[in-house]
């Protein structure tokens, strides 16, 4: 079973709880899809036995030619070519690596060369957990690509955790449709509630079934968890605000390590989402 | 050149961090010369990559490692190999040989997809 875990704001808990769940539960996949910024090896501390680079492929126009490279242009749906004359500018940073340009340009003047645009990296925290994370280079933008290589590795017949980016753009989009479930985290906050809404219209857009993390219970107020009793969402859990909480993350010490009622309270949420959604 | 391998009885320590001992081995013109074999000294953060490096070893052969010990070793210029398993003996052999198999592509070729990797250059000695 895929369970995804995201939010719409940022800061509010994803790793914290994804990592919390993956170490509650243990002999599970975990994949941090969050690959512009990834911090969940900062908590399970895995020991890494693979890296793989990961590429695109951009073109290389052989400009001189006198070959037109008007067609190439056109074809572009990213608007990553500009036609000059004869000669062809090429924008690498809105390239999509789609290959159109090589296979509708002039024979022979079109080629294309791998791009490395970051990596994926696998590896072992204890207990059991399968770890895979993605890092995407600083200035590249292709977050979707490194996660598609990530979803090789997905064996949806067991426990899967997949930590997402925060927000609601392509990158958490990307990383949460596989999922059966979605756990969206996020505080009791103005802005943490409206941020849900965000979350809550992607998952439904989505069809796929989700329940709330209440995370930093008590810096805000009830209007989160009204809305969800209200609205008939599961409220999963609702962590305290606690600074020792913090304190522990910022040393790289899981939730679980805090306090180890936590192995039970996520092992509970599991338990539940699986007889709820079987 | 000297090399580091995590050593659990003779073969290749599944956890870096916990391994008993730690194998150094000096090669020179493809044969080793000289090898010593120290304790662990102790799994405190960013111990033993610089117990490793004060050792004078340029390349480590691992099975894997920690996030955080790769960065010192990026950081220091010290090389690492990672996946491989086994024997100690055998390992360094194949070392020697260039069979062994590194799945930290960032050393290899063949790695990722396509007709031809672009390498920005390894920056550190095999």
């Amino acid at each position: 079973m895929i369970i995804s875990v995201a939010s719409g704001k940022g800061g509010t808990g994803k790793t914290t709880v994804s990592c919390g769940i993956a170490l509650s539960m243990g002999y599970c996949q975990f994949f941090d899809f969050d690959v512009e910024a990834p911090n969940a090896l900062f908590l399970l501390k895995p020991e890494i036995r693979h890296i793989q680079k990961v590429t695109v492929k951009h073109p290389v126009f052989l400009n001189g030619t006198g070959a037109s490279f008007k067609d190439c242009a056109e074809f572009c749906h990213y608007n990553a070519l500009a036609v000059v004359g004869t000669e062809v500018i090429f924008f690498p940073e809105l390239c999509h690596g789609c290959g159109g340009c090589i296979l509708v340009g002039p024979e022979g003047a079109v080629r294309e060369k791998d791009i490395a645009i970051g990596e994926i990296k696998k590896g072992a925290a204890s207990p059991g957990i399968d770890f895979f994370m993605g890092d995407l280079k600083p200035g590249n933008t292709r977050t979707t690509n490194i996660q598609n290589e990530l979803e090789h590795y997905i064996d949806k017949d067991r426990l899967v955790i997949i930590d997402c980016p925060p927000g609601t753009s392509c990158s958490m989009v990307n990383a949460v449709r596989k999922s059966h479930y979605c756990i969206l985290v996020t505080e009791p906050t103005p802005f943490g509630f409206n941020d849900l809404l965000l979350s809550e219209e992607v998952v439904n857009s989505l069809d796929i079934p989700f329940g709330v993390i209440i995370n930093r219970d008590g810096i805000g107020n009830n209007d989160v968890e009204n809305y969800c009793r209200q609205s008939k969402i599961d409220v999963l859990a609702k962590i305290p605000n606690d600074k020792g909480i913090a304190k522990f993350y910022s040393r790289g010490e899981p939730i679980t390590d805090f306090d180890s009622g936590f192995k039970e309270i996520f092992s509970n949420i599991i338990l539940e989402i699986k007889i709820k959604n079987q | 050149m000297k090399i580091a391998i995590p050593t659990e009885e003779g073969k290749v320590a599944q956890h870096f961090g916990r391994s008993p001992q730690f194998t150094l081995a000096e090669i020179l013109k493809g044969k080793v010369i000289n090898t010593e074999v120290l304790d662990n000294p102790g799994h405190s953060p960013g111990a033993i990559p610089q117990f490793l490096k004060e050792k004078g070893a340029q390349a480590i052969i691992a099975s894997g490692m920690g996030a955080r010990a790769m960065e010192i070793f990026e950081n220091s210029g010290i090389a690492y190999i990672l996946g491989a398993e086994g024997s100690v003996d055998k390992v360094i052999e194949d070392f020697i040989s260039g069979k062994l198999e590194n799945k930290a592509s960032t050393c290899s070729e063949g790695s990722g997809k396509g007709t031809g990797i672009e390498k920005d250059g390894c920056g550190h000695h095999h």
